[in-house]
This record gives C-alpha cells, structure tokens and sequence, in this order.
C-alpha cells in the first residue's frame, strides 16, 4: 500500500528558509497540515489515536486511513477506537490521575488495593458505566478494599477526617474541594483485619441522614448542575489543554445529561466538532506536549527500547515486565526520572493541574542530549531488518513514526542534505520537533 | 534602614550539600556509640577519641581525625518508624497526613528562594544521583522547580548525567551543526510555541557550556579522587564539592544503604568504611578550598536503629527502625565545628539531654543558609505558609540550633 503523496509533497523551497517565508510558501506549508480550515487527514488520524488511544498511530493504519476513501472515515475511526483495549487503557490513566491511585504517600492505598481498584476504574470505562453509578459506587461502597473495590475510593485520601473526606469527594465531584460536607462523612470509618494491607470500610454508629449516601443525593439534588457539568469540565480540558468557556461547557454537559452520563457519546460529540476538526495554523487549534506516559511509550515503540518500571517501595519490590505500556502503570506510585521529568502526576490531590504538559529546559535537554535515547537509536538503526533497507525507505519509515507522515523534500534538503546522512541524526531531528512532541 | 540580613550579603552559606543516609543509620555505629553499654547494644565494638575531644565509633578513624570541621547531634527525635512518614516529616519539617497538600522538601524550599540570587544553568536544585521517589520532592511548589537528578554513575570513566553530558561521544562542532539544522527544519513547525524555542535555547546553552564540564570529573587531578575513595559515594561527593564551585545553591546526595535490618554488622562495615572516607574528604577538601565557611553540609537518615541488636530469626543481628534518638553530622555554612549537641542515655534507648525535632533541626539549616525559616513559602495556590511549621509561644522550645552556630 502506498501513501497519498500528495498530502506531503509540496514542491517549494519554503522549508528551507529561515524567518523570511514568502506568503505563496506559507500556505504550501499549510497544506501539509491543513485542508481548509480543517486538520489533514493525516493530522486528524494521528489526533484521534493520541486522544482515544493515548498513542500514536503506527505508519500502516496512517497509511490505512489515508487509502480509505469513504465520506465517514472520520467517523469510523472515532467508533472503531473508542471500542478498543487501548481506550480503555488510556482513559483509565487519566480516571485513575483525579481518583488518586496510588499505593504510597500520601495516599497509601497499597499495591493490592492499586490493582484492584485499577481494574474497577477500567472496566467502568470500557463498559462506559454511567458516571453518575460510578460515584455512586464509590461513595456508597462498603468492605474490605480487596473485595469491594469501589471501597478504595474513600481509602485513596491523604486525610481521612470527615474534613479530609469531603473535601476529597467535593474534589472529585464538584471540583471544588470545601469541607462543607465533612458531616456526611463523620460516620465512616476504617479498621485493619489480619490480612496485611486489608482494610474494611465501615459506617460507625450515629444518625441515619448523616452517611455518604446523603452527600451523593445532594449531587443528584441541590448540588446537580455543578455534578453534572465536572466530568465534562475535565474532559474538555483534557482534550483542548485549557478550561472550557461557558458555552462549549453547557453545550458538552447537554450531551452528557442527554447521553446517560455516559463518556463515550460525549467524546464522540466532541471529535465530531469543528473546533476539534479545525487545523492547527488558521484553525488555532490548540497544541498540548504528548503526556509523559504517551511520549514514553511512543519513543520505546519507535526505537524498540524496553521500559523500567520497578518499585523498591513498599516491599515485596514491584518489578513490571518491560512491554508493558507506560500508560498502563496503574500505580502512581511506581515511576522512573522520564515520569518525573515530563509532568506525569503525583495523584496527590486528583487535581488537574497536577499533570504537567508544558514543557521544561530539563525536558529539552534530555531529549537533546540524553545517552539513554542515543543507545536506543543507535540500537535501532543497526537492527537487521532495518539495517538492509535503502536510505530513502528507512528515512520514510522514520517519518512516518514519528511524525505519522512522509518527509517533505524541502525537509530532507536541511537535515539529509545528500541524501545519506546518519539514520541517527534523522531521528534526532524528528525526535526534537514540535510537531512529534505536540499533539497539534 | 532594615537590619535584616538579605541572602546575598555573603553572610550565609551559598550551597548546601545534604547527604541522605536513606534507610535510617545507626546512631551507635557513627556518632553516639556506647563502648559500656552491654554487648547486645555494641556488639563489642569501641570508640575512639576525636581530635575535638568527643568520641565517635571505631569504624570512622578518619572522620575522628578532622572533627574540628564538623558538629554532631545526639539527639534528633520523632514518633514515626516507617521510612516514607520519618522521610517527609524530616525533609520538609512536616507531620505527615494532616494537610491536604504536599510539603515541598528542604532542598525545593532553599533552592527556590535562593533562585533569584543564581546565575548558573545547571538546575539550581540537584539530587545525585537518584531521586528520594516516595515523595514528590518539590510538593506544591511545581515542576519548575524540580530538581536535576543525574542518573549515570559518577565512578565510571565517563559521568555520563543524562541529558547534560552529550552521549556519543560528538564533538562541540557536530552538536552546533545540529542544533543549527534544527533550528532551520522547527522553523516551520506552526504553530509556533515560544515556551518550547524558549526551553530549548536554555537547553542548548546548557549543553554548549561550563554546565557539562562540571560533571566532568577527569579534569580533578587523580589524587583528589583518590582521596574522597574509588567509590559510587566517594566520587558523587567530588561530583557535589564541584557543583559547590559552580554555585549550585543545594546539591542533595541520596545514600542509599543504610537499612540493615538484618546481619547488622557484617553488612554495616564497608559502607561505613566508604563514608568516613568520603565525607571527611569532602570537608577536609573544602576547608583547604576555603569553601566550607560557605557550603553548609548535612548528614542524616530519616530515623536511627534500634539500640539492642535482634538476634533472632530472620533479623540474626539486625537492627530495626528507631525514631526516638539518632544523630546526625552538621558542618560550614555558619555552624561550627567540634561540638556536639544533645545527649542520650547510656544505650540511645532514649534522649537525655536536649531533644533536638527534625523541624528545629531543618530551620536551623534554612537559617543559616539565609531563608527566614519563619517566614512565608511562595506557592502557586497563593495561600499563606510557614516556610517551617516552628512551634510558637509556651511550646516554641529551643527552635533552633543555636549552641552549634559559629
């Protein structure tokens, strides 16, 4: 199968000019990215993968979708990835990122806690329970937290005072966090059994209107616009890296009322919309740096570098096999110096602003310079398979990884000037660019 | 006129150098040993006599003799024995699980105020080689003042902290015909995104600089690293008395180690041996510099080891976790030397004599390296906080140090 050339190819020097780039060259270098006031096709692929799937697309479904020649490509491929494994696996991240998941301080949830609570949280996902049930399983469960998994949500507070609790549970549902509602919360309580780590939660004795049930009917009652429209805020945010207006607020909240308080109508919704549609120069759609979690797994599955996952705390030691994808990490607990350096949330608080996309010296200068991504470089480019393909070819091949497109020829003039230059380089340029490190 | 002393008057310490003995040391075997006490608490082991006059344990013959450089505290004291609640209340001065918030840990908080007063384009905040990971270390603070954690390994022949020191072994020529091309091929990235051109020139600077020669421990002459010993510690303690050179405000080194739990002695020995080598080394080495009067050095674990040893299964010899009294080694940046605060009873079962808090101890430092440890910690969510929670009025007790400042 062969690529759409003419989505790339665009015939003038304008990728060779520096800061005097003529109007004419201007919309050439558009027409790479946009078509109209849309997002390329390539452009509204590779988005659609990294926003459902937390990945980017490998080149065969880029090519796939370019080659597909239906009217509702669009839209096809949003159904076909929210029904996958990895939607499920991405979106449980982000879930997990506001309910705290974590097995260590301040959270202290525990490692067999963190799993099963991880698992709960994926299959509400996957199965788009209604997140109106979900939080009503959260904060009406009660157990052991290895069996009831929905009990873990109480567990993963740094304070578990009725203060602590309700400003915990307003964080979650209103993200607001008071502790206004700290007296439905008095009555829960904790206590150990002889399973190491296990833990039950109880309701003590005291007055009947005063338990967690009653704060979740004060969301569904006075409390019910600001519920409804906090799952929708965060989605939005997620999705466009900034607070949502009021009217792109009220208009998503509309559709996930309407839908059942189910996510998948809304995110259907939303990636249907001209604002998501919209390309990245005149369109201003907005660019967010790929998560840390989505760039790790992105760099390991160009490069074929295994990943490092392994906790000394608490012990048993926790070793993950290396396949395992960084967005799968359930524990926010396990995590390595790239978590650390590209934002990946602590899930101290379950605040948004916890995860970091914005980028740093640090991050550039890693990316730049690190011995680590040269190994793994160097590793790929003296792979057998990949070693014995012409020049070119490994050029495209390396495109279209990691940037989901074929090299422009105006490209290849500046950093592949005589067309053999070292495959190294090439991926270091392309590693370093905007338009890999952003989804844009 | 204000009689406050402002940071850059030159009268406070200029670096930090922290060294975190992670897993809890044993007071006994370094700065509080007990020679008379039953063998269960010595093991039979000695001390010896320190050139200030004040005994240290027999494993530590090199430290014993530069003492005049460096204090010690008997009696550091807390409630908490497990790792990750002693590690936060002694790296930020705050009790674990009452706020709703992370504290930012004492290398954030100094480093952060004494940013403005920096040049260098190394981090003004860096952790050899790994980092704490139980904590975040900056807390709420936020990513921009997290810390450089080098990774790589400063006893190979090549110090290779990622990101810093270019991998390859590529020339300063090939890394700017690079950094031009990209230059030219990001030209047309659009949107533009003036953080990430902006990020990515300090980067390179970085990359160009005086920054990666700092790690470049080949320029130190072979004796100098013979000196702090052919060690992981050793020469990450050379690698930080270069990072003092450069300016770096506060150079945390996590050593890891020091949670013999089991087979106390037999595992305890050599790492001992490798730290009295190193850390007097390191002080020694700075006084000759003339640098210690202005690099403040701190050692500790986030608690001590229980006094009498278990010799039972599956300990067979091994200390526990001890909160209740463990010591710790104060040097430079305004304390002074030869002196020792505190005493324990005749086991460190218990303090006897001045408990010292973490929360005293930690605003000590911050003192002395010019951050009002009463004053407030500038934070994103703009509410009002304590750069130390120092207790006030009828419980504020010592607050500070104050019989170990110069």
């Amino acid at each position: 199968m062969t690529i759409d050339r003419r989505e790339f190819i665009c015939g003038t020097t304008a990728f060779a000019l520096l800061g005097s780039v003529s109007a004419a060259s201007r919309n050439t270098i558009k027409a790479v990215y946009e078509n109209g006031n849309r997002a390329s096709d390539f452009l509204a692929c590779r988005r659609l993968y990294l926003d459902i799937c937390g990945r980017i697309p490998t080149p065969q479904e880029v090519r796939d979708y370019l080659a597909n020649k239906r009217g509702s490509k669009y839209e096809d491929l949003i159904d076909n990835l929210l029904a996958s494994e990895d939607f499920a696996d991405y979106w449980s991240m982000r879930y997990c990122d506001i309910l705290r998941v974590k097995s260590e301080f301040p959270i202290n949830l525990w490692p067999n806690a963190v799993y099963v609570y991880h698992r709960r949280i994926r299959r509400s996902i996957a199965d788009d329970e209604p997140w109106i049930d979900f939080a009503r399983s959260l904060l009406c469960a009660r157990g052991s937290n290895f069996r009831v998994p929905e009990t873990n949500y109480m567990r993963a507070t740094a304070s578990k005072s009725p203060v602590g609790l309700s400003e915990t549970a307003s964080m979650t549902f209103l993200m607001n966090p008071t502790d206004k509602y700290a007296k439905y919360f008095s009555r829960v309580g904790f206590k150990p059994t002889k399973e190491w780590k296990e833990e039950i939660v109880y309701l003590k004795d005291g007055p009947a209107d005063l338990v967690p049930e009653a704060f979740m009917n004060e969301l569904e009652g006075p409390l019910r616009a600001e519920f409804n429209a906090t799952q929708p805020k965060r989605v939005l945010y997620w999705i466009f890296n900034e607070m949502p207006r009021p009217m792109a607020l009220s208009d998503a909240t509309s559709v996930f009322v309407r839908n059942g308080y189910r996510l998948k109508p809304l995110l259907k919704h939303i990636f249907k919309s001209s604002a998501y549609r919209a390309g990245p120069i005149r369109g201003k759609f907005p660019a967010r740096r790929l998560d840390a979690e989505v760039l790790d797994d992105a760099l390991c599955s160009i490069t074929g570098a295994k990943r490092d996952f392994t906790s000394i705390a608490p012990e048993p030691f926790s070793f993950l096999p290396p396949e395992r994808k960084s967005i799968l990490v359930e524990d926010g607990s396990i995590t390595n110096a790239f978590m650390l350096n590209f934002g990946r949330p602590a899930r101290d608080s379950g605040a948004l602003e916890e995860r970091k996309n914005d980028i740093t010296v640090k991050q550039r200068l890693y990316l730049y310079n690190s011995s680590k991504l040269w190994h793994d470089m160097s590793r790929m480019a003296t792979d057998k398979a990949f070693a014995a393909k012409p020049h070119a070819v490994q050029v495209d091949e390396l495109y279209m990884k990691f940037l989901s497109r074929s090299p422009v020829k105006d490209e290849l003039a500046i950093i592949d000037p005589n067309g053999k230059g070292d495959i190294r380089n090439i991926a270091w340029h392309l590693m370093n660019s905007f338009e890999f490190l952003y989804r844009i | 006129m204000s009689t406050k002393k402002s940071v850059s008057s030159g009268k406070f310490a200029k670096s930090v150098i922290e060294i975190w003995q992670w897993g809890g040391p044993c007071q006994l075997e370094t700065f509080d040993p007990k020679p008379s006490a039953p063998h269960d608490y010595n093991n039979g082991l000695k001390s010896i006599k320190t050139n200030a006059g004040f005994e240290i344990h027999e494993w530590l013959p090199n430290l014993a003799k530069c003492a005049d450089l460096y204090s010690v505290v008997r009696t550091l004291t807390h409630p908490f024995g497990g790792h990750e609640k002693a590690t936060y209340l002694m790296q930020t001065g705050h009790v674990p699980g009452i706020e709703p918030i992370t504290y930012p840990a004492l290398g954030a908080i100094i480093s952060s105020m004494k940013m403005k007063d920096y040049e260098g384009e190394i981090q003004p905040f860096v952790i050899l080689t790994q980092a704490k990971g139980r904590f975040s270390e900056v807390g709420f603070l936020g990513d921009f003042y997290a810390p450089l954690v080098t990774g790589g390994n400063p006893n190979a022949r090549i110090f290779e902290v990622d990101g810093i020191v270019p991998p390859g072994g590529l020339t300063t020529e090939q890394i700017n015909m690079r950094f031009e091309r990209a230059l030219q091929f990001d030209h047309l990235r659009l949107p533009k995104n003036a953080a990430f051109d902006l990020a990515g020139e300090q980067a390179r600077r970085i990359i160009t600089g005086k920054a990666a020669e700092t790690f470049d421990l080949s320029r130190e002459k072979k004796e100098t690293r013979d000196r702090y010993g052919r060690t992981f510690f050793g020469q990450q303690l050379l690698a930080a008395r270069r990072l003092v050179e450069y300016g770096v405000p506060y150079i945390s080194i996590n050593y890891n180690g020091w949670d013999s739990h089991k087979r106390h002695f037999e595992t305890m020995k050599r790492p001992t041996a490798e730290m009295d080598q190193a850390v007097s080394a390191l002080l020694t080495d700075l006084k000759e510099r003339n640098l210690l009067d202005s690099t403040l050095v701190w050692m500790s674990g986030e608690f001590g080891r229980v006094p009498k040893v278990d010799r039972q299964p599956p300990w067979n010899g091994g200390r526990n976790h001890f909160p209740r009294c463990y010591s710790a080694l104060v040097a430079g940046g305004g304390f002074k030397g030869g002196a020792v605060l505190g005493v324990s009873d005749d086991t460190t079962d218990n303090v006897k004599e001045r408990p010292v808090t973490p929360v005293e101890f930690l605003g000590s430092i911050c003192e002395l390296a010019g951050v009002d440890p009463e004053g407030r910690l500038p934070n994103p969510k703009g509410i009002e906080l304590d750069v130390m929670p120092l207790p006030k009025g009828a419980n504020a007790g010592h607050g500070r140090m104050k019989e170990l400042y110069a």
